[in-house]
């Protein structure tokens, strides 16, 4: 459904995405995950058709965006981050409006825009104007209008940033129900929890590059058993590399600096005081310590040597 | 859809997201009848010549000899209304004081003219400006007229007489020897004022600004609420999408131009002229022209705000360099130059032309070339610029 290669897009000497390839596939909910600025957005705005690649070839559907931007575009729904609905509209008219857009009219749009307000539970309050409703009830009109016109490509790009819990859960299950009537879900977060909780394949993005893709049990593979301990305060890297070095087992350094420390071993909560009282021994001042079990913040640790960046 | 069911499509939305808008309704709608109601009175009659209205004057005549009242004759003859302070109201019907231009002949004015010694005329005027200018040549030529009767009937007199009441009297009903006749050198240009002059102008101003502020605006808000993001992922190409959008725009300045037509007519009985298509044919090419620089305006402008701000000044610039709010014809000779580097200018011109100057259709064919030239231009410009996010 959605076959992306060898993406490049440069703006002037910053290049943004620097080579991405990726195959989402129908009926599968595709996470692009990566801290923000990783490229996710520019990467969805190409795949959308808003920007041009400055290389590579995107294909929806199996057209091309570029050449055949017009069929490629006709597969495809986009939830834009932002409320993209016209407030001073009703629900309705919204929905009327951007399914008219992709052809539908008469009793299949009138069909369809039941059917989407039945769904996103605003059927109730469909002739008012979104500018009375909660945000949480035009996150869902939001989501709605990328879906009126039953696209075969879903691109979601953050949709529940600023969104409660409840709202967060409702469109939740919405994605979910796309995806099991087969529809395409390219979806990209900067929250973990929610690429774990939510997708079926993902892709890590960083600094304009995939770092690691696969499904959720690929991706927890490459981290291993090993679970992560970090530790900040005043450190001697110097000293601290020989005391970590002299453990048994001997933890892996992921990360480390004079303020911090990362390490990844098996176990790592019954050896946590014997590491600690090394630290310690090397005149260091710890001010925090944390320790995480395996799960995809680990793997961007022990992949990027960073933290996620929210 | 095909390519003009798509613009189509776009415009109507975008036409009835715009009317949507309270603020848009209300300049769109009431404003302009407001605008009309007070630039039309307030500049009613305070530019052109009185014409052929007859204007009231209090005369103080204490003289009690004939000359006084041959005086009066003349003056009533050069458009004056003799009013005498007996008869003359003090106050008006509001019980608010009336003021009178007066003028005053001395006591012993007919007895000294015949001693051949010097006497004086007061005059007191209430008003300045070209009206009381046009006053006060109409009241010398009422004086010298009366001067020269004398001098004709002394000249006359025969051997051993003296001047007359009757003598007098009959040169009132002489014709004069010679006349003046004074024809404009090709058509007479009254210059508009009144309703005249701010009906046209208050629509040329109140097209721009509406396209200015709402046209411009409803695409900055667009883009700023991926509303543009959300329609580039629509199977549209970029062009049919900037030609909806101008189109949009263009059914926005239709409706302002139609509006203000119909209240200028209905309400402020204004005439078009006699070439009212070819004012319709120059009101659509600056509409034309407002719109591209609406998408322009919004394809540029990095907030709302910077629409908003931008939109009003622009549009408050180009009005009074464009003789909008008064007739650029009684503005200073640079301006006047100024005036037709101004699109503003541009249109004025040629509505002056056809409403008031009685034009034939054709001397608007140049300002409604450049018109459609500078839309055009603009508008192409506004199509590159023209940017989703």
């Amino acid at each position: 459904m959605i076959n992306v290669s060898e993406l490049q897009k440069s703006y002037g000497d910053l290049q943004a995405v620097k080579g991405v390839s990726f195959r989402a596939k129908a009926g599968t909910i595709f996470g692009l995950l990566g801290p923000n600025g990783a490229g996710k957005s520019t990467t969805i705005n190409c795949i959308s058709g808003l920007i041009k690649p400055t290389a590579g070839n995107i294909k929806v559907n199996g057209f091309d965006i570029i050449s055949e931007a017009t069929k490629a575009k006709q597969s495809l729904g986009v939830v834009p981050q932002e409320l993209a609905i016209y407030e001073d509209l009703s629900a309705l008219d919204n929905l009327r409006y951007w399914g008219a857009a992709y052809g539908l009219g008469g009793k299949a749009l009138e069909r369809r825009v039941n059917h989407v307000l039945e769904n996103i539970g605003l059927m109730d309050r469909a002739r008012d104007l979104p500018k009375n409703y909660s945000g949480g009830m035009k996150r869902r009109l939001n989501f709605g209008c990328g879906l009126v016109h039953e696209p075969k490509v879903l691109l979601l790009d953050e949709p529940t940033v600023g969104v409660d819990v409840q709202s967060r859960g409702r469109l939740f299950d919405l994605i979910k129900e796309e995806r099991d009537k087969g529809t395409c879900v390219l979806y990209t977060t900067h929250y973990m929890e929610e690429a774990e909780n939510l997708c079926d394949e993902l892709a890590i993005i960083d600094h304009g590059k995939i770092i690691a893709a696969g499904t959720l049990q690929d991706l927890r593979a490459q981290v291993g058993e090993n679970d992560i301990i970090q530790l900040s305060g005043v450190f001697n890297a110097k000293k601290l590399k020989a005391a970590i070095a002299k453990l048994k087992p001997t933890p892996e350094i992921l990360s480390l600096s004079d303020e911090s420390l990362a390490l990844a071993m098996k176990e790592a909560a019954r050896h946590l005081p014997a590491v600690l009282k090394a630290v310690s021994a090397t005149g260091a001042e710890i001010r925090e310590s944390r320790l995480t079990e395996p799960n995809l913040e680990s793997l961007f640790l022990k992949l990027t040597g960073t933290e996620l960046r929210a | 859809m095909n390519t003009l069911q798509i613009i189509l499509f776009l415009a109507f939305h975008d036409l009835k997201v715009i009317l949507k808008e309270r603020n848009t309704r209300v300049w769109l709608f009431v404003m302009p009848g407001i605008f009309f109601y007070f630039i039309g009175t307030v500049t009613q009659g305070g530019i052109g010549f009185p014409g052929n209205v007859a204007v009231p004057i209090l005369v103080e005549n204490e003289d009690a000899g004939y000359i006084g009242k041959h005086l009066e004759a003349r003056l009533a003859e050069n458009q004056f209304e003799i009013i005498r302070p007996e008869d003359a109201p003090r106050v008006n019907e509001d019980g608010e004081e009336i003021t009178y231009k007066t003028l005053n002949i001395p006591a012993n004015f007919t007895e000294n003219i015949l001693a051949q010694e010097q006497v004086t005329l007061t005059y007191t005027g209430r008003s300045a400006g070209l009206a009381n200018n046009y006053d006060l040549v109409r009241l010398q030529k009422a004086a010298y007229t009366t001067l020269g009767d004398i001098i004709v009937v002394a000249v006359n007199l025969p051997e051993g007489e003296v001047m007359s009441e009757a003598a007098m009297a009959a040169m009132l009903e002489v014709e004069a020897l010679t006349t003046l006749d004074v024809k404009p050198a090709g058509r007479r240009q009254i210059i508009p004022s009144g309703m005249q002059q701010a009906i046209p102008g208050t629509l040329v101003m109140f097209t721009l600004l509406v396209l200015l502020t709402s046209g411009a605006g409803m695409l900055m808000f667009e883009r700023e609420n991926q509303l543009l993001r959300r329609l580039a992922s629509v199977p549209f190409t970029r062009g049919q999408i900037v030609a909806g959008k101008w189109a949009g725009r263009m059914g926005l300045a239709v409706v302002q131009v139609v509006v203000a037509i119909f209240i200028g007519t209905i309400l402020f009985g204004m005439d078009w002229g006699h070439s009212l298509p070819m004012v319709l044919v120059i009101l659509l090419g600056w509409a034309a022209l407002c719109t591209s620089l609406a998408l322009l305006l919004g394809s540029i402008a990095k907030s709302e705000g910077q629409v908003t701000g931008f939109g009003v000044l622009t549009t408050m610039v180009l009005a009074a360099l464009g003789g909008a709010w008064w007739p650029i014809e009684i503005a200073p000779e640079w301006m006047q130059s100024l005036q037709m580097f101004t699109p503003t200018g541009w249109t004025m011109d040629a509505l002056h032309k056809l409403i008031s100057f009685d034009a034939h259709w054709t001397s608007a064919l140049p300002n409604l070339g450049i018109l459609l030239l500078a839309s055009l231009a603009v508008g192409w410009l506004a199509a590159r610029k023209f940017r989703f996010i």
